[in-house]
């Protein structure tokens, strides 16, 4: 039903889309080891890891954008639990820039979102995607991808 | 004096960023730059710069995690706000044998050709299982010779791979009365091998062949792969065929050196067809290294058979049991076995499976082996990351497919002087000049489990845990 509904969404335009939404999720490798556990459904996901969430700079949340991804996923530790105290404190600054930058060139900042995740939660971190994925449903794929 | 023997490297860029082991965590908020004495201007390998440039080339969002591990930015930032830590995705490389550090290490040698130095100094165990239960005696290393092994001392890494004449005649004015026996010698105790797995395309293959052509040594190739394009190459191929085969492929063996024929019931007849096909070819047989190949190599050793060539698992170990042994004993087992017999000169044995760095080449040597075959590393030389998504059907990661001949070429050809560079080093510093005097030559190493055995086994007595740690 999502699905259908995302597919509509893109066909807007009247070009045939008929392409999986595919959402980069940049995830520090303390919060989630690996994204493979979130493979499987009708959708593609692009795991980048990191050793920690604050080395993920602006240019690479909108590389993402521009290497096609309809919506970004970060996943950071929850406050206070991050390995190198302030790292995912960063991110969220670097996130809230980057979400302003979004809705200046058109492309919307509501793609990108932060979430904090308890070491190891794979189910919150698919519960994330299917949601990232439902709201793909009401925006539509990106015009940049 | 003779021309000296050696390799030569050329750079050649890795296609993919390499997966580094550090990475550089600025993980607090509050630098503005206002010290004005950023460490991120002073680093010496250029990290911080290097990273900069890529932002504005790199086509979908990638780290570059090239980081020496140095420490400097982290001792003096004024702020204190870097960290090093590890790259997930290094942690993931490879597996228990072919660690990640063994991968880089191997790409850093196939893109410079030189000897890999490690910035951070060993952190690893003392000893460990396997080729790192061996120490060679680098006791001569406190005498180098004024220029050293790469100036004007020679020291000879060739090897032969076909019989030899086991004794000359002269005449009375001392001329050489026998008849000279042709000999088949390659410039260094390694020989190269087509893999087992990974993306084995025309061009992969023929980089391979390429670069065995350049250094001088032999490729080991199954006889359906060769195409008319390996021709500039057929010197260095060594066709491998089977007794049911090898009657298709005798144009193949009329053009060829050496052959390798898989063991198996009814060898002799198939020797003698090969010898039919062509009097002059060296024939390679190529069996399992299992508890049988010992004594295997003695029935073997008196036909007319020049060279074993055993493969082990891709672990360096015995294949065919439950409870393998390393490759390290197993060479000895094979060797000391013809030793016994007074038939080791005889015949050569080559040696596959498992070796992984330069110095399992040396190891290999001082356990008896004449020469090792290389396969994966001929892969990693290549970029590869040994994920074996191929046997999966995936995509490549690093699109081997799509490897160009002269850079393949290159940097199998670096990845070669490296080692070269690294055995001579390593028989300089042991005091051996020829690769042939270092076959089963273990006076020239030391191994953990002898030493421990003799200095705390009088204590403590017989070592009632397996393994080493």
């Amino acid at each position: 039903m999502v699905m259908e509904k995302v597919h509509r969404m893109s066909n807007k335009g009247g070009a045939a889309h008929t392409r999986k939404p595919r959402i980069t999720v940049f995830h520090c490798f303390t919060a989630l080891e690996d994204t493979a556990s979130l493979e499987g459904g009708d959708y593609e996901i692009q795991g980048i890891k990191m050793p920690c969430s604050s080395i993920s700079r602006e240019v690479f949340l909108l590389r993402a954008f521009e290497a096609g991804a309809d919506a970004v996923v970060v996943l950071v530790c929850p406050v206070n639990s991050c390995r190198y105290v302030q790292g995912n404190i960063r991110t969220e600054k670097r996130v809230t820039r980057v979400k302003k930058i979004l809705d200046e060139i058109g492309i919307g900042g509501h793609r990108l979102n932060m979430f904090n995740i308890v070491q190891g939660d794979e189910a919150a971190a698919r519960r994330i995607i299917e949601q990232t994925v439902a709201e793909l449903g009401e925006w539509g794929l990106s015009a940049a991808a | 004096m003779p021309k000296k023997y050696s390799i030569h490297a050329h750079k050649t860029d890795p296609r993919f960023p390499p997966i580094g082991k550090y990475a550089t965590v600025e993980f607090r908020e509050d630098c503005a730059g206002s010290c004005r004495q950023c460490v991120k201007k002073r680093c010496v390998f250029h990290i911080f710069r290097d990273n900069f440039t890529h932002w504005s080339t790199m086509s979908e969002p990638e780290y570059l995690y090239t980081c020496k591990s140095c420490y400097r930015c982290v001792e003096e930032c004024t702020k204190g706000i870097f960290s090093l830590a590890i790259n997930p995705e290094y942690r993931t490389l490879g597996d228990d044998y072919w660690k990640a550090g063994i991968i880089n290490s191997t790409w850093a040698q196939a893109h410079t050709g030189s000897i890999p130095v490690s910035g951070a100094g060993y952190r690893g165990p003392f000893a460990a299982e396997g080729f790192d239960s061996i120490w060679t005696d680098m006791s001569e290393i406190v005498r180098p010779t004024r220029d050293g092994i790469h100036g004007r001392e020679y020291i000879n890494t060739m090897v032969e791979l076909s019989k030899r004449p086991m004794r000359l005649r002269f005449n009375p004015d001392g001329t050489l009365a026998s008849e000279e026996a042709p000999v088949l010698e390659i410039p260094l105790p390694v020989v190269l091998q087509q893999p087992a797995f990974g993306v084995l395309s025309k061009t992969v293959l023929l980089a391979m062949a390429a670069a065995a052509s350049s250094v001088g040594t032999l490729l080991f190739i199954k006889a359906e792969e060769y195409t008319p394009f390996f021709s500039p190459y057929a010197a260095h191929l060594v066709p491998c065929v089977t007794k049911d085969t090898y009657a298709r492929y005798a144009d193949l063996i009329k053009g060829s050196r050496m052959v390798e024929i898989a063991y198996g019931p009814g060898l002799d007849e198939a020797l003698s067809g090969l010898k039919a096909i062509n009097p002059d070819l060296f024939i390679a047989v190529g069996l399992p290294l299992d508890s049988a190949a010992a004594g295997r190599a003695g029935e073997l050793a008196r036909t007319c058979v020049d060279t074993l060539h055993l493969t082990g698992s891709d672990y360096g170990r015995e294949v065919g049991t439950d409870n393998p042994r390393h490759l390290k004993d197993m060479i000895r087992d094979v060797h000391l076995a013809l030793v016994g017999n007074r038939i080791r000169h005889r015949i050569n044995l080559v040696f596959s499976g498992g070796i992984a760095l330069a110095e399992h080449v040396a190891k290999s040597l001082i356990c008896g082996a004449d020469a090792v075959g290389i396969d994966l590393p001929l892969l990693i030389a290549l970029e590869c990351r040994l994920c074996k998504r191929c046997t999966q059907g995936k995509r490549c990661p690093v699109k081997l497919e799509a490897v160009e001949l002269d850079w393949g070429k290159n940097r199998i050809v670096n990845l070669l002087a490296a080692w070269h560079n690294q055995l001579l080093e390593v028989m300089g510093a042991c005091g051996i000049r020829e690769a042939r005097r270092m076959r089963g030559e273990l006076g020239r190493s030391m191994w953990f489990d002898d030493l421990e055995r003799d200095s705390f086994g009088p204590v403590f007595g017989k070592r009632k845990v397996t393994g080493i740690g």
